[in-house]
């Protein structure tokens, strides 16, 4: 009878080339927390959430907007003397939190990466004014302000292009992903 | 000349268009090659791997499949692509599982990728092929006193990649002594800009950049340099609403270091996309533009 895996070791199956639970090689030393430029804005620092991820506390992890504020910069990793790819790990937490539908709802980070990806299966390439509804009516009015302020600024630059490019592969780009996943695609 | 398979990446055909010219025109002068690869599409940037890494993979794939086709090195100017692409080439070598599986999705368009490629950021076509000496010899407008940050940002120095310094490196020091400018030394030029947390997390990226504007202000930095759009982006296009949300005063140019490059070549500031920044680059040009009358000119 197959048993059922806790979810440190979900988690830890989802890091590429991983070898044996890397999360549980974690010395609590802090060095991450005390890297990591965006810890400030973090619920919980890296290390703390490395330890609730061991704890397999799954709900308070997923609820975390730890991962979601990871800009994956890789300082982290490359200075955790336990040799742990923390930013791996981060990206990981945030697929499987994507997959399960379970973050923080005030958090723009999920609905922005899948609109990317929706676009890149439309056109082949990224093109920021498709994106920016997705995220701008978040800013509230203040913030709309000023992004607009900034995309004019940008425009009169001739740095904003009206029209998205579309690459003549795209079809063949479409099939490929259908190959991969058999149900990707636009929706 | 040597020939690269040159993915330029979304970014330089909107936001960043002036680094798009500026690294055509440096390379031109350096008599390198850059071959645009024809069709090629999105890399995946870091959002792509938030949703599926072998669809990532994938992605980055085509790109380099077709680079592979042309029989060309891969060079890259923004951080993000390199490190894509770097990471997924390495993996597809390393990893047949990974490479069947990805040959099997390329075979849709008729594609294959053996992993004969390799993949270079352009910062690293400059100085390590052509090479600094080449550099200095060919430069005719030092830059001479102007003070240049060097910015190494994230993903071009990290992960680590064999034995490379990622706590300090010191390559892009070299690039700009060798354009007759002054590196400026100072303590977070690893650190990051924000990436696309500039869209996500807006006021965490507004702090991130507001630490290395901080950081390069001290050093009285007159220019910063950049070797990736994203943190081209977040540093000049963001400027503004850091000093509205600091109340700071902050006017520090961030220009691609291959603007700067250019521009000790000799070629004409329009042509390196100058003009297009929403902080003003125009005192830099002052430090090339002096040197005309200067002693290296005065030889040519």
């Amino acid at each position: 009878m197959a048993t059922e895996l806790t979810f440190s070791e979900e988690i830890s199956n989802l890091l590429y080339a991983a070898e044996g639970n890397p999360i549980n090689t974690c010395i609590q030393c802090g060095t991450c927390a005390g890297t990591c430029p965006a810890v400030e804005f973090m619920d919980h620092t890296p290390r703390v959430l490395i330890g609730m991820i061991g704890a397999n506390l799954r709900d308070e992890v997923l609820n975390s907007n730890t991962f979601w504020s990871c800009s994956s910069c890789y300082h982290c990793t490359v200075r955790c003397p336990a040799g742990i790819d923390i930013t791996g790990l981060m990206y990981a937490l945030k697929r499987y939190s994507m997959w399960k539908g379970q973050y923080q709802e005030d958090l723009i980070g999920p609905e922005f990466s899948e609109s990317f990806v929706k676009m890149i299966m439309r056109t082949g390439r990224s093109f920021e004014p498709v994106l920016a509804p997705t995220y701008v009516t978040k800013y509230g009015t203040r913030g709309m302000i000023e992004e607009a302020r900034t995309a004019s600024a940008l425009f009169l630059k001739g740095r904003l292009p009206m029209l998205p490019k579309k690459i003549k592969g795209i079809e063949n780009l479409r099939q490929m992903v259908k190959r991969i996943i058999p149900v990707g695609g636009p929706s | 000349m040597k020939q690269y398979a040159y993915y330029p990446g979304c970014s330089l055909e909107s936001l960043a268009l002036s680094y798009h010219q500026s690294s055509l025109e440096s390379a031109r002068e350096l008599g390198v090659d850059l071959q645009e690869i024809e069709d090629w599409n999105c890399c995946g940037a870091t959002s792509y791997f938030h949703v599926d890494e072998l669809l990532a993979h994938t992605l980055v794939a085509r790109n380099l499949a077709l680079a592979e086709k042309e029989g060309l090195d891969f060079v890259a100017p923004c951080s993000g692509c390199y490190k894509n692409a770097y990471f997924t080439n390495i993996h597809l070598q390393e990893d047949p599982d990974l490479a069947d599986h990805i040959n099997f999705a390329l075979a849709a368009d008729n594609l294959h990728i053996d992993g004969t490629t390799q993949v270079k950021h352009l910062i690293e076509v400059f100085i390590d092929d052509v090479g600094l000496e080449e550099i200095e010899k060919t430069v005719t407008r030092p830059l001479k006193g102007l003070r240049v940050a060097p910015y190494y940002g994230c993903q071009l120095v990290r992960p680590k990649k064999d034995d490379e310094d990622v706590e300090n490196p010191q390559f892009f020091e070299g690039l700009i002594s060798a354009i007759g400018a002054d590196p400026v030394d100072y303590g977070t030029k690893t650190r990051c800009c924000g990436g696309s947390l500039i869209i996500t997390n807006r006021k965490a990226a507004l702090d991130m950049v507001y630490e290395l504007l901080q950081d390069a202000a001290n050093r009285n930095t007159d220019v910063i340099a950049t070797i990736c759009p994203m943190c081209n982006i977040n540093l000049e296009v963001y400027q503004r609403q850091v000093n509205r949300e600091y109340g700071t005063d902050f006017s520090i140019p961030a220009m691609y270091f291959t603007q700067l490059l250019g521009l000790a070549l000799g070629v004409a500031p329009g042509r390196l996309g100058i003009g297009k920044e929403l902080v003003s680059m125009a005192p830099t040009l002052l430090f090339s533009q002096s040197e005309q009358v200067g002693d290296r000119a005065g030889e040519r």
